[in-house]
């Protein structure tokens, strides 16, 4: 049994323009130890999804529908008070991405980390605020203690970041959901938090969840990709099979249109038109807008995904038995043109 | 630098202000038409009666004289003569100042924790039912003419049910009981007002906070709900309401004055406009100044107040 | 506009529509449109009560009610009946002909006392942001002297020296406002000030008055005019205060402070002569600040007045049924793109 099984999630807006389907039937696994990431673009979903899983959407939004299963149980059966009491913080805790706002700008970092713990362990303050200042020293924040009895406005943006993975580590959860956690950090910044990642994951021995639109990041970090599009899982594999392999139009679009060491920027094809709205969804598959190779049938019914590989799937119907199990990609781009070798990414 | 000499720069910035309202009063005092003096000895003086109280009083000396006179006058802390009474205003604004700051300082008191906690409540019922009609009691809190609820409060506790006292004022030294009997409906008068606004304040101020990132943070990482929102939103939502509860007091100040006069309370509104009745210079000099002096402390221990709540304050 | 710059043009437009975009949100506003529906009435009593007075001689009202200022020493103090609606006053006049005649000096206290402050303190602000330096202290420091002394009291200062009379009364209110419009339109210039087309309008050789009438007054207008709804209630009872102490407006003309000041002689045996003019002033001033509570949410980007879906009962579109969605819009790229409330992927 993995650890997180995610089953036809659907989170939806009810806002005056509409129903928002920003999250409309996803379903990713989680295995124990292992980064999974979550990939897509500005919009696509991926953070009500995380949102979701927790409990932590706000009306107008709702999880209408699907299951959580995290260690065999439901966690969209728990109600506000398990999820708060047994789960936040403590099983599965969350990093966003904008470290500033994240943390509060009244309470010193250590109050805000002991916190936590106290809130969580039956332990005495003096005990919480060590612990603290030891998560600091971990994740490699320099004069923990002194550190811990300063303000975050004190902290700059890639200590502050550190301070909330510290914080996340505090009761040692069995997974961390990170939310874009580095992209308001320095290039430089961005490559020692995900360092940090690397060292923290073998020591606190956590799986994770990682958000993410940066492609190249998903590579230093993650064991398996999802790829959403516009509320959905387009493709789904291991990350070095996905990068040999795209098999989906749009991640081959994705992977097409990444900046990375050995591309030049002429090189790049970006992806043609804007993601259209969740509230009024193409029918079918959501991304046959957009799609290169898109063909009559995709307007009719929403693509299942289908196996394409060992541990891959991909929705698109060009897989299914109708298909022509390739989607005739040479007529606009090279598929999968160097991507098995997109590395040094640093 | 540190918090004590952000007192001294703010306590020095208060001089030029200090100083301009100082010279508007005198402006604005020697703009009154007709002559005090006739004023004062009614409608045809003896003309050498009327000489002698014009050297007395200074009027005969050249406006700048009398200004520079003025000025130091004040900064020895004399505020001059009120020639209706024939005493220092000084002694008779001490007199008068205790009822003002008691009915203000035990309105502020009831008002401030009241306005907090319905403002809170709101806030945490963001657009459901208790919020809607905490709203539109502040709405109609604020639109209530302090005068005319003070009115309605005497014919209806007063007159009609004889619940209360419908004027005078007795010193909570001399007698707690009658003191808090008299002072129920010029409170009640006076702080009405003051809780819609504060209230409303205090809601958008949270409702602000409960938006922001961290408050996701604390709700991600299972803080009670409660604690988020009075520990974690709260604080951060004080500190635009400090800086508003100092500015407010100008309305209390304004407030007491009205009271003053409907119930019948010997404080210094009462005394200032019966100064202003009369055109006794001293009076209106000494309620002008006395009226801006607390407002300035007021808004200076909210500034310091608030320098020394928000860590991210650099005092510069 | 003039040819001479063409970010002016521009500059005028984006005023106007966000003001005509902001009236239209007003209708989803309850709280706006019966604060509306108030001050609409308020106004047609006052233009009736203006008409009346100087067109016809007070007859529509006499025909109507009664002549609000023809004494009747038999029936004073009359209790409410059906010729005498709200009672009458010591003098025998009917409190109701008076009432609706008040109307009218409330809202020419409050639109001509806003009025002057509008001006006064769009002008100060706006010059004493754009100049700054010297002169932006010194202004700013005048203001503050003016805001030291509490309103009313200042006003009494300034009756008791120019009179009482309903002209000065409305100086008076106009002089104490300045302060607040000075420092809100200071605050909104401060910062269009750095906005680029100011910075174009100066290379383009603009003078200082014009760039401020031009360019920046406009811009800031938004913010002011919130600033003047609000406040409008305000000045409303301030001036009723003033007038109910004395000060202000003198008999025998019919004001709802004026007449409160003498009710409260009689309180005992005619309540209907306070509790009508006051109940005018509470109507008055309700009206006035529900309409600029709303005027604020429209203006606010963050909230949204329209109000959407019933939170219990929550329709699930494609839920049951994900196979086929309902088939709307799909290529349009007008169709609006929703903020997700998805901090993350930005």
């Amino acid at each position: 049994m993995a650890l997180l099984e995610v089953e036809d999630l659907r989170t939806y807006f009810y806002t005056e323009e509409g129903i928002v389907q920003a999250v409309d039937g996803v379903s990713f696994e989680v295995e124990r130890g292992e980064t999974l990431g979550l990939v897509g673009e500005s919009g696509a979903g991926k953070s009500v999804a995380v949102k979701s899983l927790l409990g932590l959407i706000r009306p107008p939004g709702h999880v209408v529908d699907g299951s959580v299963r995290f260690k065999g149980d439901d966690l969209t059966e728990y109600s506000e008070a398990q999820l708060r009491n047994q789960v936040r913080g403590t099983e599965i805790s969350v990093i966003f991405q904008d470290p500033m706002s994240a943390l509060n700008p009244v309470f010193t970092v250590g109050t805000q980390i002991s916190e936590i713990i106290e809130h969580h362990r039956d332990v005495t303050h003096e005990a919480a605020w060590s612990r603290a200042v030891e998560l600091l020293d971990d994740v490699g924040i320099p004069d923990p203690a002194e550190r811990a009895d300063q303000y975050p406005h004190e902290f700059s943006g890639g200590m502050q970041q550190r301070a909330l993975i510290a914080m996340a580590l505090s009761c040692e959860p069995d997974l961390i959901i990170a939310d874009e956690p580095t992209t308001a950090l320095d290039v430089t910044i961005q490559a020692q938090i995900l360092d940090l990642f690397d060292d923290i994951k073998t020591k606190y021995d956590t799986s994770m969840i990682y958000v993410t639109h940066d492609l190249g990041v998903v590579r230093e970090v993650c064991d398996r990709v999802s790829v959403m599009y516009l509320g959905e899982i387009a493709e789904s594999a291991p990350y070095e099979e996905l990068y040999r392999n795209p098999k989906h139009p749009y991640t081959q679009a994705l992977l097409r249109s990444t900046v990375s060491a050995d591309r030049r920027t002429e090189d790049l094809d970006p992806i043609e038109g804007s993601m259209p709205s969740a509230i009024h969804p193409p029918s079918g598959c959501r991304y046959r807008t957009r799609c290169p190779v898109a063909f009559e049938d995709c307007s009719r019914g929403e693509p299942p995904r289908f196996d394409v590989g060992p541990d891959h799937d991909a929705a698109c119907l060009h897989y299914g038995d109708g298909g022509d199990g390739d989607p005739k990609l040479h007529e606009t781009g090279r598929p999968g043109t160097g991507v098995g070798g997109t590395g040094g990414d640093r | 630098m540190s918090l004590y000499r952000y007192t001294i720069r703010r306590l020095l910035q208060i001089i030029p202000v200090l100083f301009g309202v100082f010279t508007l009063t005198f402006v604005m005092v020697h703009s009154m038409p007709g002559n005090p003096v006739r004023i004062l000895l009614g409608v045809s003086p003896s003309q050498q009666l009327a000489d002698e109280l014009i050297r007395q009083y200074g009027f005969d000396q050249p406006l700048w004289k009398q200004y520079l006179d003025y000025l130091w006058r004040l900064l020895q802390g004399n505020i001059g003569e009120s020639f209706t009474r024939n005493r220092p205003v000084m002694e008779l604004m001490l007199e008068r100042m205790g009822p003002t700051v008691v009915l203000m300082g035990v309105s502020y008191l009831i008002a401030l924790p009241t306005a907090l906690l319905l403002g809170v409540y709101a806030a945490a019922r963001h657009n459901r039912m208790g919020d809607h009609v905490s709203r539109f009691l502040g709405l109609a809190g604020l639109s209530t003419p302090n005068f005319w609820l003070g009115l309605m409060l005497i014919f209806l506790l007063s007159y009609e049910f004889s619940i209360f006292p419908a004027s005078g004022y007795v010193s909570p030294l001399e007698d707690p009981v009658a003191s808090a009997r008299h002072l129920v409906l010029p409170i009640l008068t006076l702080a009405t007002a003051q809780t819609a606004t504060l209230m409303r304040m205090t809601r958008s101020s949270m409702v602000e906070e409960l938006s922001q990132d961290y408050v996701e943070t604390a709700r991600a990482f299972g803080l009670p709900e409660r604690r988020i929102l009075l520990r974690h939103a709260f604080r951060n939502a004080l500190l635009p309401l400090i800086t508003i509860i100092g500015l407010q007091l100008s309305f209390l100040l304004d407030g007491s004055v009205v009271v003053e006069q409907i119930f019948a309370i010997p404080g210094m509104g009462r005394l200032g406009y019966n100064g202003l009745l009369d055109q006794d210079y001293g009076i209106i000099i000494g309620l002008n100044i006395f009226f801006a002096v607390l407002f300035l402390i007021g808004v200076l221990l909210t500034d310091l107040a608030y320098a020394y709540i928000d860590p991210r304050i650099r005092y510069d | 506009m003039s040819s001479e710059s063409s970010t002016a043009t521009n500059t005028e437009f984006e005023a106007e529509s966000g003001i005509v975009a902001t009236l239209k949100e007003l209708r989803y506003s309850p709280t706006a449109v019966s604060g509306g529906f108030i001050v609409a009435i308020l106004i047609g009593m006052g233009l009736f009560s203006t008409i009346d007075l100087y067109v016809f001689d007070k007859q529509l009202i006499t025909a109507l009610l009664a002549d609000p200022h023809e004494m009747d020493q038999i029936n004073a103090y009359a209790p409410p009946s059906a010729s005498h609606p709200m009672g009458t006053d010591q003098f025998g006049r009917d409190v109701f002909a008076r009432v609706i005649y008040g109307s009218r000096i409330a809202l020419a206290i409050g639109l001509i006392a806003v009025g002057i402050s509008f001006v006064g303190g769009v002008l100060i602000g706006a010059f004493a942001a754009y100049s700054g330096g010297y002169t932006d202290d010194v202004l700013m420091r005048l203001i503050e002297v003016l805001y030291s002394i509490p309103g009313l009291v200042l006003a009494m200062t300034l009756m008791a020296i120019m009179g009482a009379s309903i002209y000065n009364l409305f100086f008076a209110y106009g002089i104490i406002g300045i302060p607040a419009y000075a420092r809100v339109m200071r605050s909104e210039v401060l910062s269009i000030r750095e906005e680029e087309y100011v910075d174009a309008a100066r290379a383009a050789g603009l003078p200082t008055y014009k760039i401020l009438l031009r360019e920046i007054i406009p811009n800031g207008f938004a913010a002011v005019l919130v600033q003047a709804t609000l406040s409008l209630g305000g000045v409303i009872i301030g001036a009723a205060a003033l007038s109910f102490l004395g000060f202000g407006v003198q008999p025998p003309t019919a004001s709802w402070g004026r007449m409160l000041n003498t009710a409260q002689e009689a309180l005992l045996i005619a309540p209907w002569v306070a509790a009508f003019p006051g109940l005018m002033i509470f109507l008055t001033v309700m009206g006035f600040n529900m309409l600029g509570d709303g005027l604020r949410d429209a203006m606010d980007p963050k909230t949204s007045l329209k109000n959407s879906y019933d939170e219990d009962n929550l329709p699930v579109p494609g839920a049951d049924d994900s196979g086929t969605r309902t088939q709307t819009a799909v290529d349009d790229p007008t169709s609006p793109n929703i903020d997700l409330q998805d901090g993350g992927d930005d």
